[in-house]
């Protein structure tokens, strides 16, 4: 995702070959062509132009008219990210942190867990270390309290030392999925240098697996993971996206045109290897990287977003690489898979050139029932809208849906599908930041991280989309270098709202004060035996009124984080109580009839007709 | 120039070491003869300034302020014409665009383009301006004024085009690219944009039919065969995408633009000579490479990657024991050079 070239990158050389055949053995991005036209078009962020909305989308009660309101601070929630920079530019300290929300109690509301970076090097930290923190990410439990009258105090309280979660080395993402089948969720947390898994005990602590889980990784960057059932045995499997081949020892230092130094390019470095693993039964992981196809290609993978995208009942998933082809893993039913990104129209951008692919997610934005993709990219780049014909074949709309041009000025990273506004269509939340720093930024001497940028709201109206940031509130003024994004109903009042965590910056929690004024179902897929969250299920939510509306069960998607693995489905101002159908990853379909407005309601497989 | 201006400008030259300097008067940095009435004239003209240089490498402060002294000095040249200061001003905007302070780089165009508004150049390096600072808004104005000064300028159309089309304007961008053939028939960007255009409106035959012109008039342009094979798979010739897919690369198509070029100036900094050199490479102008090489280390004769870089060029370019020093000199330097040990073990 960088503009500057490495210095000491990227020539092959070989006495076999003459001048005139020199071109084939290079390895500068371009290749042998002046890349001038691309080269020159690098853009800083500018502000947002102000679009008119198409109609009103309601403020809440108490809320200012605001869309969204940050309340982390008055909920308990401290944290500050420490980057551990500098001044030496290494490559991990603009690359994190993510952000978890899952129940990890099992009291029916969202828990938090955030990632947390160290000092990088031995030199002196530019920032100072975060007043009374203790090293390592923060559990956050949610103490969410509903009075009689149906008002919400948020409150989180800080759990981490007696939780048993150490996490050991620099921090980048966290995974969540139940691997041993128990009813409780798991952790899996990425990072510079050692990924780790934490069994979850059931008592409010956890256990470090890394080792007996057979995911320890001790010698990876790992940035964004997935659990997902891909060979249908019950039993969820992991994807862990790595980054680059990177170590401290070896850093190179990159400068800008004017000699400025700065951050490098993703091909100083090259592309770690990523890593799929098999659940054998009772959270014991055999990697099947190679055995599965998957080692056959790589890059440096940054997001990683898991659906069936061909319709074929089989669970897939997509590799966001930072400039290089993205992958698209088709489940082959055999524990294989092949990868279809060119073919499918997902490998690049639209003219053909490599984009700096950071955070994604698949769903129907267009509620025509197979899931598309968007993913965030580097700024000049624009956003990347990937539009499925439902048998995995893909257009890239960007420019055709609005999403282009207001991306362009931005480098985006966490990111989802969700219906802020409940209105029956997903829209969308990139977060951005920026990662090389802008010449001019280099003056705010009072800002030794001046990546900041503002995020981006995307509201969809009938499969187009229209920027309403201007109109979101206050929050969306702020200029931070935003990375992770988890997405999920904190106050379980019936709206999707958004933990955005900020490199070197405070973790945000957006409250969504618009959502509940519209009707909504809300689900929690489990499974028969095991009691445990079947994301990758999907669901149809079938009205009299209204197209059919197609959602899946996930905790995957955005960037290095991961999201309530519930189902938040909105139905405008319908109340009717919608016919639901499920399809488990099992592939096994049901029914149920009725399923009530407005409220949460538990569908466990095989209770269904 | 008046004596109150000049005061302005040396004092800058001297502040801008540490602190942002602002520059003199609008009226007193507006030298030359009234320009004709335009859209830059009409706007607000803001004085040219010199940022903080500080973050930049000791050689391009130094190349910067002696520019900056330059037109200072053309400033306060009664005799000077208003041609002359309007190249001068566009001299320090070369420098700040590369450098990429692209709001002075902005300003000192719009100057420019005061003192010579006949000239299609000024307009034109603004818009890049602009467009490289994201103000596609401000870029599409500039494109069109320098347009209206030269309306065959084949890059112009296509900039235009292409900011056009990041807008999701596809007509307006596909009218253009259009107007770009009409000047150019042959020109294999302009042909890859409109098919690009087609692409976007998901006018499929339309856009493989533009594709396969562009590739057929830059055979080296592999960039076009991905969408153009999207295209292809789109109109349900499945066989021909695969191919095109299999064939793919990165090489956009060639745009020989002799005036952007124009403002291509070599920052003294180690990555400008770098970054030179490699272009060089690319163009297997093996000698070209070696030269902007050497300079790069005149610049800054530590930098192994700029020496790994000549040893390169000099081996490809068949001095294989002038090449044999320049590596051994890297991994005497820089022993964790992976890359410099083995082009050496290579030779």
């Amino acid at each position: 995702m960088r503009r500057l070239r490495g210095r000491g990158a990227a020539i092959k050389l070989s006495l076999r070959v003459g001048p005139a055949a020199l071109c084939s053995v290079f390895v500068l991005a371009g290749a042998c062509r002046p890349d001038q036209k691309t080269a020159d078009r690098t853009d800083r962020p500018q502000p947002l132009d102000t679009h008119a909305a198409t109609d009103a989308v309601r403020a809440g009660p108490g809320a200012s008219g605001e869309w969204f309101t940050d309340r982390a601070q008055e909920a308990g929630i401290d944290f500050v990210h420490f980057n551990g920079m500098s001044g030496k530019f290494y490559q991990p300290e603009i690359m994190g942190p993510g952000v978890a929300l899952f129940d990890y109690d099992n009291d029916g509301d969202l828990d938090l867990y955030v990632v947390q970076g160290q000092m990088l090097g031995t030199g002196q930290s530019l920032l100072p270390l975060p007043a009374g923190d203790s090293p390592g990410g923060r559990l956050y439990r949610n103490d969410l309290e509903i009075k009689p009258d149906g008002t919400r105090v948020l409150h989180f309280t800080d759990v981490t030392k007696q939780s048993g979660i150490v996490p050991r080395g620099y921090g980048m993402g966290v995974a969540t999925g139940d691997i041993d089948n128990d009813g409780w969720i798991d952790l899996y947390l990425t990072g510079f240098g050692r990924n780790q898994m934490f069994r979850n005990n059931g008592n409010g602590t956890f256990t470090d697996v890394s080792k007996t889980s057979g995911t320890d990784d001790p010698a990876s960057w790992g940035v964004s993971a997935a659990f997902f059932d891909f060979d249908r045995d019950g039993w969820l499997d992991l994807f862990v996206g790595n980054y680059l081949n990177y170590k401290l020892q070896t850093h190179i230092p990159c400068f800008g045109p004017s000699g400025a130094p700065d951050y490098c390019r993703p091909s100083v470095y090259g592309a770690q290897p990523s890593h799929l693993y098999r659940n054998t039964g009772k959270g014991r992981f055999v990697d099947v990287t190679i055995a599965s196809g998957v080692a056959r290609e790589f890059g440096p993978a940054l997001g990683v977003s898991t659906a069936d995208f061909n319709g074929d009942g089989w669970l897939d998933f997509f590799v966001a690489n930072d400039e290089q082809e993205n992958q698209l893993w088709i489940n082959q039913h055999d524990g294989t898979f092949v990868n279809t990104a060119l073919a499918a129209g997902v490998a690049l951008g639209p003219s053909g050139e490599r984009k700096a692919n950071m955070g994604v997610d698949a769903g129907d934005f267009d509620n025509d029932g197979d899931e598309d993709l968007f993913v965030t990219e580097l700024i000049a780049q624009g956003s990347s809208l990937f539009v499925n014909d439902g048998s995995g074949s893909f257009e890239e709309a960007s420019t055709r849906l609005g999403i282009r041009h207001p991306s362009l000025p931005y480098t985006g990273f966490g990111t989802a599908w969700f219906d802020f506004d409940n209105d029956g269509w997903l829209d969308l939340l990139a977060v951005n930041g920026d990662v090389n720093q802008n010449v001019k930024d280099l003056n705010r001497r009072d800002d030794p991280f001046p990546l900041g940028q503002r995020n981006l709201l995307f509201r969809n109206v009938g499969g187009r989309f229209e920027d309403v940031t201007n109109r979101a509130g206050k929050i969306f003024d702020l200029v931070e270098a935003s990375r992770g994004a988890a997405f999920g109903d904190i106050d379980n009042d019936g709206d999707v709202d958004v933990v955005v965590a900020n490199d070197a910056g405070r973790l945000r929690l957006l409250i969504n004060n618009v959502g509940s004024n519209s009707h909504w179902i809300g689900l929690r897929l489990l499974g028969s035996q095991t009691k445990r969250d079947m994301v990758g299920a999907r669901v149809a939510v079938m009205r009299s009124s209204g197209p059919t509306l197609w959602r899946r069960a996930r905790a995957d998607g955005s960037y290095a984080s991961a999201n309530d693995p519930r189902v938040l489905v909105g139905l405008g101002a319908s109340t009717e109580a919608p016919r639901v159908r499920v399809i488990w990853p099992s592939g096994r379909a049901e029914e149920w009839a009725s399923v009530p407005v407005d409220r949460y309601t538990t569908l466990v497989e095989g209770t269904g007709k | 120039m008046s004596q109150r201006a000049a005061v302005a400008v040396a004092g800058c030259l001297i502040a801008a070491l540490t602190v942002r300097c602002r520059g003199g008067n609008e009226a007193a940095e507006r030298p030359g003869p009234t320009p004709a009435p335009n859209l830059a004239t009409a706007q607000k003209l803001s004085p040219v300034t010199l940022p903080d240089l500080t973050p930049l490498a000791e050689p391009v402060q130094r190349q910067v302020r002696a520019r900056y002294a330059s037109l200072s000095h053309l400033l306060d040249d009664p005799s000077a014409s208003a041609a002359d200061r309007a190249s001068e001003y566009g001299a320090l905007g070369h420098l700040m665009l590369a450098a990429k302070f692209f709001d002075e780089a902005a300003a000192c165009y719009l100057h420019a383009e005061s003192l010579a508004p006949a000239d299609m150049r000024w307009p034109y390096y603004l818009g890049h301006a602009y467009l490289r600072n994201g103000d596609r808004a401000r870029a599409e104005v500039s494109f069109t004024r320098a347009l209206a000064l030269q309306p065959a300028y084949v890059p112009a159309l296509i900039w235009l085009a292409d900011t056009y089309l990041d807008e999701g304007r596809t007509e307006a961008a596909q009218d253009t690219f259009t107007r770009a053939l009409s000047a150019q028939p042959g020109s294999a960007a302009a042909l890859f944009g409109a098919g690009r255009a087609a692409l976007a409106r998901q006018d499929y035959r339309n856009a493989a039919q533009y594709m396969e012109r562009a590739l057929a008039a830059d055979p080296q342009a592999s960039a076009i065969r991905y969408p153009l094979a999207m295209a292809y798979r789109a109109i349900g010739q499945r066989d021909k995408a695969e191919t095109l897919l299999k064939e793919r690369g990165a090489s956009p198509p060639a745009l020989p633009d002799p005036v952007l070029q124009e403002s291509e100036v070599v920052l003294e900094s180690a990555v400008s000579y770098e970054d030179r050199g490699l272009q060089a490479l690319r163009s297997q102008q093996w000698q070209a490479a070696a030269d902007a090489f050497r300079k790069g280390l005149e610049v800054a004769p530590g930098d192994t990657s700029l020496r790994y870089w000549l040893g390169t060029a000099l081996y490809v370019s068949g001095d294989p024991t002038g090449a044999e020093r320049e590596f051994q000199t890297v991994v005497r330097d820089a022993p964790t050079f992976a890359r410099a040990h083995f082009s050496l073990g290579a030779i």
